[in-house]
């Protein structure tokens, strides 16, 4: 397997890179801010202030600020919120898992009923069938989950609880099943879109091969070919786009928890970069960050060794 | 008999020629050989681009995205323009209107209604697809230039050059676009040239790579060797054969590229990180229509409707440029 190695190697270096450059930006850019990040709308006491200067070493020259700050990114030390004196690390460690949770229940859906759709429509194609679920997904690659968002909260939320009177759907918070379907519902349709999308043609392609119509000659039924020889082929591409697919709903967990009051870091986030809270801003950008560069890794890595078609030293070309 | 019965009735049918079997040789004339004319192409030759021209023109989708776009351009360039309401001016008096509702004092008609401070949605609306529109294309021209500039090089050089260059796009690609963009947008002042930098910043990789590639597939195709086989010099190479042929992925590219500046315009603007009021863009419309939507749904509908026409016209008419221009894909 050295191939394999060698790639694995070569993708874990970017990576590293990536992050490296990653920290610098935050970094240039906190050292373009007027002021210095301890001058917040309250006062600090001076000599928690001195003790702050000393911690991250302000007194001292930019380049012995960067390895400073390099330093305790590296150790996890992401900054402190000033309005609050929390760590940025700690608010992480609470506000996440909520987002992370509803971004896995996005992805799942996504992933089922794009792939579901994607089948459909390659089966069918030419029919209705393929004409609606491609006019489908070609509507959530051009609505914006913001707007998918706040329209199931008005019509599924709102109109038919003022119809029926009973609740089905909660339009806010994030304590029951039912109040994380809509959310979850808004953040996963784009990426259900592409999913359909990509399954179609991958499925199209795979259908012509002359395994398929091996199968078929084999008298095998519709339902064995479709689902154990074509769909386990055409899954494959799908895998690559999983990278970006998280970034998108990661991203857009920033709105979507905003719309629906869900406690998690998207919705922290917002706060913050409304209220101009840098070092929390700088600390979750590096988080989310070195968070979607590993799940790319990870993605990449796994594609590579799975799918042995991959040209593995070349990478994506 | 048969065949006699046969010429009979064709002599019948056709009585001023003999069909007898004798043909009379002053009823055909000599042409001789033209050599003048003998090459000459009967038909108009139909170059790459009045192909993929007639492709778009005869496809009915195509057609309506464009119409919808220029109806969207025109209506940017000119409502603000002729309507006799501004995008800022207030009257808390007669705020949250429904559309088409007249106001008793001014005896103005609110196509769309007014906001929560009296302003006009319709102007509003319009004057926030001049700013998303202009963005969009500001960005999507930038991001062309410096990827083909970018690519063009890479590719055409190869070898070191193309290395490094490649090794420092994949670092940059690797760095989320979204949250960079945020990170920009919430440290820098805002403002137009802000939102512009700080998405083309990182929006030109992905045409770099494309046009990277097209290079490079172009370097290897017999038609360049042949040409240069034939003494073309490079500044002909590369007018006459390299720029044609990657234009139409440009196009597709930029077509498709124009979109995604307006969702994530729009997608900021929700964030609270878009355009500074008074002024609005359509995702800073959206954004207000999304605070008052359970009582006053018509605010998000209209700015909503707008984001998703012209994203859905822009992403169909990419495609379908896309399929006009790629003889592979044709049927």
């Amino acid at each position: 397997m050295p191939k394999q190695l060698q790639y694995i190697l070569k993708r874990v270096l970017y990576s590293v890179i990536t992050i490296f450059v990653l920290i610098a930006l935050t970094f240039t850019l906190m050292q373009l801010l007027p002021g210095d990040p301890f001058i917040g709308d309250k006062a600090i006491p001076e000599a928690t202030k001195e003790a702050l200067y000393a911690k991250y070493g302000l007194d001292k020259s930019t380049f012995e600020q960067f390895f400073l700050y390099l330093g305790n990114v590296l150790k996890g030390d992401l900054g402190v919120s000033v309005p609050d004196g929390r760590a940025v690390t700690d608010i992480i460690a609470q506000a996440f898992p909520v987002s992370l949770e509803l971004g896995i229940r996005a992805l799942i859906f996504a992933f089922i009923m794009g792939i579901l759709l994607g089948v459909i429509a390659a089966v069918k194609r030419g029919t209705v069938w393929d004409t609606t679920a491609m006019f489908f997904a070609l509507v959530g690659v051009s609505v914006p989950s913001f707007i998918i968002g706040s329209l199931l909260q008005y019509f599924l939320g709102l109109r038919l609880f003022q119809i029926t009177g009973v609740q089905v759907f909660p339009i806010m918070g994030w304590t029951t099943n039912s109040s994380k379907i809509l959310p979850a519902f808004a953040l996963a349709f784009g990426s259900m879109a592409v999913i359909s999308r990509l399954m179609r043609t991958s499925m199209l392609d795979v259908l012509n091969q002359d395994y398929i119509k091996t199968a078929k000659a084999k008298g095998l039924s519709q339902t064995t070919i479709i689902w154990k020889h074509a769909v386990r082929n055409a899954i494959m591409p799908v895998i690559t786009v999983m990278g970006p697919l998280v970034a998108s709903v990661l991203t857009g967990a920033f709105v979507v928890e905003n719309i629906f009051s869900i406690p998690g870091l998207g919705k922290y986030f917002v706060q913050c970069v409304q209220s101009n809270n840098y070092t929390v801003i700088t600390g979750t950008t590096l988080f989310y960050g070195t968070f979607l560069v590993v799940a790319n890794l990870i993605v990449d890595v796994i594609y590579g060794l799975v799918d042995p078609r991959v040209k593995l030293t070349g990478g994506k070309e | 008999m048969a065949r006699k019965k046969q010429v009979q009735a064709v002599q019948n049918l056709l009585p001023q020629y003999d069909v007898s079997g004798k043909i009379d040789p002053s009823a055909f004339e000599e042409l001789g050989v033209d050599r003048d004319n003998m090459e000459v192409i009967a038909r108009p030759s139909i170059s790459f681009w009045k192909d993929a021209m007639n492709r778009i023109k005869r496809s009915k989708t195509a057609m309506v995205c464009l119409v919808l776009l220029l109806i969207l351009v025109l209506g940017a360039i000119f409502v603000p323009i002729f309507s006799p309401l501004d995008y800022e001016t207030q009257d808390v008096a007669f705020s949250n209107q429904p559309p088409m509702a007249v106001n008793p004092t001014t005896g103005e008609t609110h196509i769309f209604g007014t906001d929560s401070l009296g302003r006009d949605i319709f102007v509003r609306m319009w004057s926030g697809a001049r700013i998303s529109l202009s963005v969009a294309l500001a960005v999507a021209i930038i991001d062309c230039i410096l990827g083909v500039i970018y690519g063009g090089i890479s590719g055409y050089f190869g070898g070191t050059v193309d290395d490094v260059m490649m090794r420092i796009v994949e670092i940059i690609s690797g760095i989320p676009y979204l949250i960079i963009v945020i990170l920009l947008m919430a440290i820098f002042p805002r403002g137009l040239g802000t939102i512009i930098i700080a998405y083309s910043l990182t929006g030109w990789t992905g045409m770099a790579r494309l046009v990277r590639g097209q290079v490079i597939s172009l370097k290897q195709q017999e038609f360049l060797i042949a040409a240069k086989a034939m003494g073309a010099k490079p500044g002909r190479i590369i007018s006459r054969h390299l720029v044609p042929n990657i234009l139409s992925v440009i196009i597709v590219n930029v077509t498709l590229d124009i979109p995604s500046v307006i969702f994530t315009e729009a997608f900021l603007s929700m964030l609270g990180l878009g355009i500074a009021p008074p002024k609005a863009s359509w995702g800073s419309l959206a954004n207000d229509g999304i605070a008052v939507f359970q009582m006053y749904p018509t605010q998000l509908l209209f700015p909503a409707i707008f984001i998703c026409i012209t994203m859905l016209s822009f992403n169909l008419l990419g495609d379908q440029l896309r399929d006009a221009f790629d003889p592979k894909l044709r049927r």
